[in-house]
Parts: C-alpha cells; sequence; structure tokens
C-alpha cells in the first residue's frame, strides 16, 4: 500500500525587539533566571499591557515577506490555561482575528513548489520550565524561569501543503533564511528564537480522505524536524498496515532514541475558552504604515536567486549557494558588477568555490578581501600576468587583511608572469644551447620533446615565465632554423 | 441560557475549582444569570459600527524600563532553589 503524506507547520518566532511585547523588560537569552521580570510579564493584579510598536512593524515585516494581507483589525484574545510557565493563568494570543492571512512560501530545493501560509498572528511567550536541577540532577519538583514570559512572537501556521519531511526541512530553512534576510528574528533553533511543532497525517494513495494527524511538538533543529517526521511517518504506516489506527495526539521527539512519544495531555487542554482581551483594544493597521514598512523591506532570498539566474546567467544551484546569507549574495553581485568584461562564469566559480572555502575557514565576513581586491585578483589571472594555481596561493594571503593588493602580493610572493619577451627569448636561447641533443631530436620530428625544452625554461625563470609565451618563442625559435 | 449541572462541572474543572455539588447547583442559576444580561447587551448591535471607530490600541516604543529586583521577585516565590521558583513536577515521565 502507497500512502500520501501530509504535513503542516506551526511556527513561533522570537522578534527581535529590546523590550517584550506588552512591558519595558528586556530579554535575551541566557540570563540569570528570574531577573528579566516586571509586574507586567510576571501577571501581578493590576498591571497592565502597552503593545510594543517594534514587535508589531516586525510582524507586519515578516507578513509582507510571506506576502500575506495585513488585516486592517486584529484582536487580541485571551487563552486560557493553566500551565506553570504562565503566571496570568492565559496567555495574550490573536486568535479569531488574526494579524495577518494567507500568503506563501517558495521551497528552495523546489521553487516551483510553494507552501500556502495559512495566518499568522502575533502573541506573548511563556515562561520556560525545567524538569531537572541545573547541573541534570533529577528532582521530584519543576523549576520555572519567567524571563521569557512575554517575548514577543510572531505564529505562522502553513496549510497542509508539505508532502515529505524534506520539504518541511526545506520550508523551515527557508524561512529561517528570510527572517535572517529581513534581520526580523535572531532565527535561532538552538536558542529557541525558532521553534517549530509539525502536524502530519499519512492516507492511502487511492483514498482522497486526509488520515487521522498527530502533533509533534517542540522540534528544535532542522534535523531532528526531519527525523522526527521521519519517524513518525514510518510508525503511522505501521499501525495502518498492521489493521490499527491512527490517535490523535500530541506526541514529543526525543533526539536520544530517534523516536517519538505520546505526551500526556489531559483531554480538555484544547478548550482554551479564548475571549477578546479587555485590557488591550483591537490593532487597526493603515495602508500608509504598511506602505511604510513594505519600503523597508529587503530583496528575499528566493527573488535574489531568481535574479542571479538570469542576470548573471549562472545555474540555480549556484545561485542558491551565493545567496545563502545576504551579506555574501551583496558581496558576490558587487564582484560580478566590478568586475567588467571577465565572464561571469568563472567569476561565479571562484566565488563558489574558492571564496566560499576561505569564508569557512576565517567564519567571519569582516575577514575577507574587499570586492574590489578581489576583482583585481581575477583580472590578474584574466589577463595571464598570474597562473589559476597562483592566484589561490595569493587568495589565501588576501584574507585577514582586505586592504592586501593581489598584484603587490604576487610581486611580493613572485608569483608575477613574466611577459617580458626579451627576457624570456634569453632563457630560451640558454636552454637551446645546453640541450644541442634534444633540439636535433626535435627538428628530425620528434616534436614530443619540446614539452621537456619548455620545462627547462620554465625551471630558469623561476616558474615565473608565462607559459604560452614561452611555447610561443621556443617553437618559433626551433622552427625558424 | 441554562447552564446545566454539567457544564458548571467542566468549568469549575477547567478553572481549577473545587466545588461541593450545593455550590454546582448554586452556580448553574447564577451563571445563567450573568450570561443573560449578555444576552441584553446584544440589543446594542446596531450600533456595531460606532464601536468600530474606536481608537485603535496605543502602542509604546521599544524603550527599556528597568525590571523588577532579584529581592523582590524572589520574595515572590513560596519555593525555590537557586534563583528558579519550585512547582510540583508537572510532566511525567514515560
Ligand atoms: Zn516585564
Amino acid at each position: 500500500m502507497e500512502f500520501n503524506i501530509t504535513i503542516g507547520l506551526e511556527v513561533h518566532v522570537q522578534l527581535k525587539t529590546a523590550t517584550k511585547i506588552f512591558c519595558g523588560c528586556k530579554y535575551f537569552f541566557g540570563a540569570t533566571p528570574n531577573t528579566l521580570v516586571c509586574p507586567v510579564c510576571l501577571g501581578l493584579p493590576g498591571a497592565l499591557p502597552v503593545l510594543n510598536k517594534k514587535a508589531v512593524d516586525l510582524a507586519i515585516k515578516i507578513a509582507l515577506s510571506l506576502g500575506a494581507q495585513i488585516q486592517e483589525r486584529s484582536v487580541f484574545a485571551r487563552k486560557n490555561y493553566f500551565y506553570p510557565d504562565l503566571p496570568k493563568g492565559y496567555q495574550i494570543s490573536q486568535f479569531e482575528y488574526p494579524l495577518a492571512i494567507g500568503g506563501e512560501l517558495p521551497l528552495t530545493d523546489n521553487p516551483k513548489k510553494k507552501i500556502r501560509i495559512k495566518r499568522l498572528h502575533l502573541e506573548e511567550d511563556a515562561g520556560k520550565l525545567l524538569h531537572e536541577l541545573p547541573g541534570g540532577i533529577k528532582s521530584s519538583d519543576s523549576l520555572v524561569d519567567f524571563n521569557r514570559c512575554g517575548v514577543p512572537l510572531v505564529e505562522i501556521v502553513t496549510e497542509p501543503d508539505i508532502s515529505s519531511p524534506q520539504e518541511a526541512n526545506d520550508f523551515l530553512q527557508t524561512l529561517h533564511q528570510m527572517l535572517i534576510y529581513t534581520q526580523t528574528s535572531e532565527a535561532s533553533l538552538e536558542k529557541g528564537s525558532l521553534r517549530c511543532d509539525a502536524n502530519v497525517s499519512i492516507s492511502p494513495s487511492h483514498s482522497s480522505k486526509l488520515g487521522v494527524k498527530t502533533e509533534i511538538k517542540n522540534l528544535n533543529s532542522f534535523k531532528f524536524l526531519q527525523k522526527a517526521l521521519e519517524y513518525e511517518i514510518d510508525r503511522q504506516v505501521e499501525v495502518i498496515r498492521s489493521g490499527g489506527q491512527v490517535i490523535q495526539e500530541t506526541r514529543r521527539f526525543d533526539a536520544r532514541t530517534g523516536k517519538t512519544y505520546p505526551m500526556r495531555t489531559k483531554e480538555e487542554a484544547h478548550d482554551y475558552r479564548y475571549f477578546p482581551e479587555p485590557d488591550l483594544p483591537p490593532l487597526e493597521i493603515t495602508n500608509q504604515r504598511i506602505k511604510e514598512i513594505a519600503m523597508t523591506l529587503p530583496e528575499l532570498p528566493w527573488q535574489k536567486r531568481t535574479r542571479f539566474v538570469n542576470h548573471y546567467s549562472m545555474t540555480y544551484n549556484d545561485a542558491v549557494i551565493l545567496t545563502s546569507f545576504r551579506e555574501l549574495a551583496i558581496y558576490c553581485e558587487n564582484v560580478l558588477r566590478k568586475a567588467g568584461k571577465i565572464e561571469h562564469k568563472k567569476i561565479v566559480n571562484w566565488l563558489k568555490t574558492e571564496f566560499i572555502k576561505e569564508l569557512r575557514n576565517y567564519k567571519d565576513f569582516k575577514y575577507a578581501p574587499s570586492e574590489a581586491n578581489l576583482v583585481k585578483l581575477l583580472q590578474l589571472i584574466e589577463t595571464g600576468r598570474i597562473s589559476h594555481t597562483a592566484a589561490k596561493e595569493i587568495f589565501e594571503k588576501m584574507w585577514g587583511n582586505n586592504t592586501k593588493d593581489p598584484e603587490q602580493l604576487a610581486k611580493e610572493m613572485k608569483l608575477l608572469q613574466i611577459k617580458d619577451t626579451t627576457t624570456i627569448e634569453e632563457w630560451v636561447n640558454e636552454v637551446i644551447s645546453s640541450y644541442p641533443q634534444q633540439i636535433e631530436d626535435y627538428r628530425k620530428g620528434k616534436k614530443k620533446i619540446i614539452g621537456f625544452l619548455i620545462g627547462k625554461v620554465m625551471k630558469l625563470s623561476g616558474g615565473q615565465a608565462d607559459p604560452r609565451l614561452v611555447r610561443e618563442l621556443l617553437s618559433k625559435k626551433l622552427n625558424s632554423n | 441560557m441554562g447552564f446545566t449541572i454539567k457544564d458548571i462541572a467542566y468549568i469549575a474543572k477547567l478553572a481549577r475549582l473545587e466545588l461541593s455539588e450545593d455550590e454546582i447547583e448554586q452556580f448553574s442559576s447564577e451563571l445563567s444569570k450573568v450570561v443573560d444580561y449578555f444576552n441584553q447587551l446584544a440589543l446594542f448591535e446596531e450600533e456595531e459600527k460606532e464601536i468600530k471607530t474606536l481608537p485603535s490600541v496605543l502602542e509604546r516604543d521599544d524603550n527599556i524600563s528597568v525590571s523588577l529586583s532579584q529581592e523582590i521577585v524572589l520574595s515572590l516565590f513560596p519555593s525555590r532553589i537557586d534563583n528558579f521558583l519550585v512547582v510540583p513536577k508537572v510532566r511525567k515521565e514515560e
């Protein structure tokens, strides 16, 4: 039996604000527990929430990047549930009237496939619960850190358009890239500023009915998302093949075992009794505000890729590599623009191999040579003044000091090719007089011996003579007499 | 609108309230009265348009203000370990 896979994701994104969504507490990952809190985010009686404008602006920016429809009017709502990480007993979220609806995100591996976005809304994060003592000691209690309470979040819910674990991974990677490009979030899975839940169901290919879905919570790495889904799909297939039925439930993924396990949730846990937040009037967003934010949007990664393919005639895969983050894309484009007549293909090759190799070594863009200096280096290769191999050596030396001039370096490293015909002719003459036997053989028809003679001239030049010129001058001499 | 005994018991459970049978009885009529009041408010539906023109929520600038001192925060916790609030275990290991 073949199965269709249906996956939908719910992604939580912490917004890159200085303060929380409803109070002026700052937040950063790793702070001393319970030091970044105030009466508002602790839910002390009488404290009132005041909405952070920056959080709204960033949420709009994300929504616009996804092509979602910003709603003229959205409403905050209380989502009621009891859990120790939620001191108010409710989370301020948006329910019936979210900030934005619709939109889509194209996948990177298969850009023709676009995952539709169902909705995007603003809410506050909850605190953090620890189930063991610091240092990993087992504890019969749970520990609460309220620092994260009230950190602004955007929740992005996709339509169930994703049809494989790889596609889910692709979606999250592409979304992550967009968040970094737009500087709307740190988007760090490790630090919890990007978190993902996945809904997955399977159904026999011949059936048009959707299967029963399970929800896997808190997938905190790209790899875990894919692994958890792979495991969960196999598990569901196994259940159905053995004649059983998948139960709708929430599961968690254990990275150590690579398996998902049911989470114990009470049956009425999903009755959140939403109602409009009485402390916050509806949020109205003017067209003017949307326009202003739209103007701050950078070119998005998938737009850059399309343009790179069209403008610089590179392959889609190369465009994916060169746009992997914004700084790199801008750098590459500057080099391509400044490089004049040099063929794009040669530049792209250099960028995606040599440049990326060094960037991986240095791990920070600040060590990269300036765009102008890289262009100079490429021009030295183009005009034959240095060999490709020499260029690689020089390029290595250009890192860590971006003012180093490649031509100067080539001179210092004695890698500039000598193209002066008088000088080369002197070496040619010297070789001809030192190897009379070989010259005779050549003239008798053993043409291959020229390779040996070129080698001798190159050696005399200390490897610096332009090999093309050497061959040219040598054959001219050998054939003239 | 009438609330059944079952409704009240369910709501009480969600709200983590322990009610006696007498109290459940009592609230089923009292809560019905409260909710009925909203039916009266629904008569104002005609004026909804005006309500929609209320000013939008006020937004503040993203400026940091001082959080509570550690001393105050920790004094609010009935039980603590280091800087953490201690609560009964909430997740069962399977
Ligand atoms: Zn606060």
